[in-house]
């Protein structure tokens, strides 16, 4: 796992304590975040790497893994 | 017969007679029967001396009423299903609600409602009982509460999501005379459903024939009157067990004049709807559509997670009317998402369920110049909204919104400690009275008594009002301003929740001795103090308290102390334990 993931995981983790988020593979449909969840990890993100994810790009599409969040942050500049 | 064969002589003769224990309600049982006696004689004699041409007119009299009293009945609404007939009527083929993945017009909406109703019909010749609904937002399950309300009984929405125990311990205290749930559900709930509850699988009863039942609905329907419940929701107890509240057809039909009249809707409108069949907006949404004629359309859940697919959906589907809780408005405008949508066909924004904040407000005033912007307020225990405000003037981002004036037909009073009204400006507690009232707690006569007391300032006879526990004040204008609570409860993202539930919950907890939950409103985060000897894995926490909790009642932050502080009567210290947690998340705590 690369370190950005790594960070993003630690982030989810500190997130939902409770959820287990290696063995999902879709994290919405899965349950492991709602709506609460998703404004906590978006504010989590933005003020660890520096950055502010714009309203458009928080879709469900963006949300479903480690690494839809990875290439999210991508988009922003964060590179792992 | 003498005149004086008086019930009265009698029982107070045979008194005399009568040893203790027991027999006093003998002796009024017996001078009972004698005083039907004595009327029956009473008739006989006054029918006795009839003219030959009063006979005909007492007929025709007798006629006249009788036309009357049912052209009333048409007219007036005793029964909130009422409304889906009439708007059946009008237009079958109009779409009534629309789901992701269903619809339903309103002519399937009421075949559909039948068929529930006549399976509850066949199961059992009881009317006016509990039916807990155990389904999911979607547009058959208002078929099934209309079917509920069709067969003579009121219905009882549960989140079949909840976890099993709670639904259990909400089952055990509710004892519905059936469950009505989906076949997938089932086995998952199987722990929750009490022994001898009758269990009906909506697949089941919609798969099968349908059969002509309506004059068996009608006379169902008939035998309701407006005070008998139409539902009961389940809100949380401060105690730890969820309690009922049971309303009347009439607080819902008080109240849905009323927005129907405020708010003008008809077929070419179209309601948004936001609120979970469990939360008492959502009645107002779907009613306002069984009575008007305007679609509902249930708005996916995933999209209030990813609020720029909301406006989409505002856009695409022409949303003409909507009450969300403020959250969700919070939430589109944080991220500004409205800069570049225009929504013209928006008439209507309103929310309701927790305090709107201003700044969001006018966020979406300055951005949706076609809407009316209303800011509504009311308890679970009265039908949907006691009072509204409509957006007439600007204010300081930092400036509370009014929450308004009374709703039609509903008056506000302000109470000192004391229960007398205040004087002029004064801060006291909000209490309601008028026809929108719940009936009451659901098996719960001492709650229904403290919450529901006689209103004491106004003693020539009884009248009773609901003390919502909310502070407000009338300011400068006459305006109803809400300033918070008396006791512990609060609003978290819209859901109404007592800490003590949080707290009852922790407390189960082995290891945990004491528990006291704060809330953070700025963080919008639940804060779980406990006393242990060591600090809990937070993921362990979380995962013991969701076997009780719903999610939307998970602490985030957990503050483990080896004592409580407490204060000078050796209660928990609640402002102490707030200046602790606030000294700590003056550091970042790993959220923000």
């Amino acid at each position: 796992m690369t370190e950005l993931n790594q960070t993003i995981h630690a982030i989810l983790s500190e997130l939902r304590p409770e959820a287990d988020f290696t063995t999902s593979t879709d994290y919405l449909t899965d349950g492991l975040l709602d709506s609460t969840d998703i404004v906590s990890l978006v504010a989590s993100l933005d003020a660890r790497y520096g950055i502010s994810i714009d309203g458009v790009d928080i879709l469900p599409e963006h949300f479903t893994s480690v690494a839809t969040i990875a290439s999210l942050l991508g988009k922003y500049g964060v590179v792992s | 017969m003498p005149a004086n064969y008086g019930a009265g002589a009698d029982s107070k003769d045979r008194s005399d007679y009568v040893g203790p224990g027991g027999v006093a309600a003998d002796t009024r049982a017996i001078a009972f029967k004698v005083a039907i006696f004595r009327c029956r004689v009473n008739q006989e004699h006054a029918r006795a001396p009839t003219l030959p041409g009063l006979a005909a007119h007492r007929t025709a009299a007798g006629g006249t009423s009788r036309s009357i009293l049912d052209s009333t009945r048409r007219r007036m609404i005793v029964h909130v299903g009422q409304y889906l007939q009439a708007t059946c009527d009008r237009g079958p083929d109009q779409p009534a609600i629309i789901g992701a993945e269903t619809s339903l017009t309103f002519g399937q909406l009421a075949e559909q409602a039948s068929q529930i109703a006549a399976a509850l019909i066949d199961a059992s010749p009881l009317t006016k009982c509990p039916i807990a609904v155990l389904l999911p937002r979607a547009p058959t399950t208002v078929a099934v509460f209309h079917g509920v309300l069709s067969s003579g009984h009121f219905y009882v929405p549960l989140d079949p999501q909840s976890p099993v125990d709670r639904l259990s311990k909400i089952l055990a205290d509710l004892s519905p005379l059936a469950v009505v749930l989906s076949q997938r559900d089932r086995s998952r709930l199987a722990a929750a459903l009490p022994a001898n509850t009758e269990v009906i699988e909506l697949e089941t009863v919609l798969a099968t024939e349908p059969i002509d039942v309506h004059d068996l609905i009608q006379q169902r329907m008939d035998q309701t009157i407006d005070t008998d419940p139409v539902y009961l929701k389940y809100t949380s107890g401060s105690t730890g067990h969820p309690k009922g509240v049971v309303l009347p057809h009439r607080a819902v039909v008080d109240y849905i004049e009323w927005a129907a009249q405020m708010y003008q809707l008809g077929p070419h409108d179209a309601i948004g709807n936001q609120a979970a069949f469990t939360f008492d907006v959502s009645v107002q949404d779907i009613y306002l559509c069984l009575k008007t004629g305007a679609p509902l359309h249930l708005i996916p859940e995933s999209h209030f997670s990813f609020p720029a697919n909301l406006v989409d959906y505002l856009r695409t589907h022409q949303i003409s009317y909507f009450c969300w809780v403020p959250s969700v408005l919070v939430s589109v405008s944080k991220l500004d998402l409205l800069a570049g949508a225009n929504l013209p066909q928006l008439r209507w924004i309103t929310v309701l369920g927790e305090v709107m904040p201003t700044r969001h407000f006018q966020y979406w005033a300055a951005r949706c110049p076609t809407a009316t912007l209303v800011n509504t307020y009311g308890p679970t225990e009265t039908a949907i909204a006691s009072t509204y405000y409509v957006l007439d003037r600007s204010f300081e981002d930092d400036q509370p919104l009014p929450i308004g004036r009374a709703c039609r037909n509903t008056e506000i009073l302000i109470l000192d400690d004391q229960q007398l009204p205040v004087t002029d400006q004064q801060t006291g507690e909000i209490c309601i009275r008028g026809s929108s009232l719940a009936l009451g707690y659901w098996n719960d006569t001492e709650k229904t008594s403290r919450a529901f007391p006689e209103i004491a300032h106004r003693n020539h006879y009884p009248e009773k009002m609901y003390r919502t526990g909310d502070l407000g004040y009338w300011n400068e204008r006459g305006e109803l301003m809400f300033v918070g609570r008396l006791d512990t409860q609060i609003k978290h993202l819209g859901y109404r929740i007592e800490l003590g539930e949080i707290e009852s919950a922790a407390s189960r907890i082995a290891r945990i001795q004491r528990a006291c939950v704060l809330y953070d409103d700025a963080r919008q985060q639940l804060i779980l103090c406990y006393e242990s000897a060591c600090e809990l894995d937070r993921g362990a926490l979380r995962k013991e308290l969701a076997e009780t909790l719903p999610s939307y009642m998970l602490p985030r932050v957990f503050l483990q102390m080896a004592t409580f502080p407490l204060n000078a009567n050796g209660k928990v210290d609640r402002q102490q334990l707030q200046s602790q947690y606030l000294s700590q998340t003056t550091t970042p705590n790993g959220m923000a």
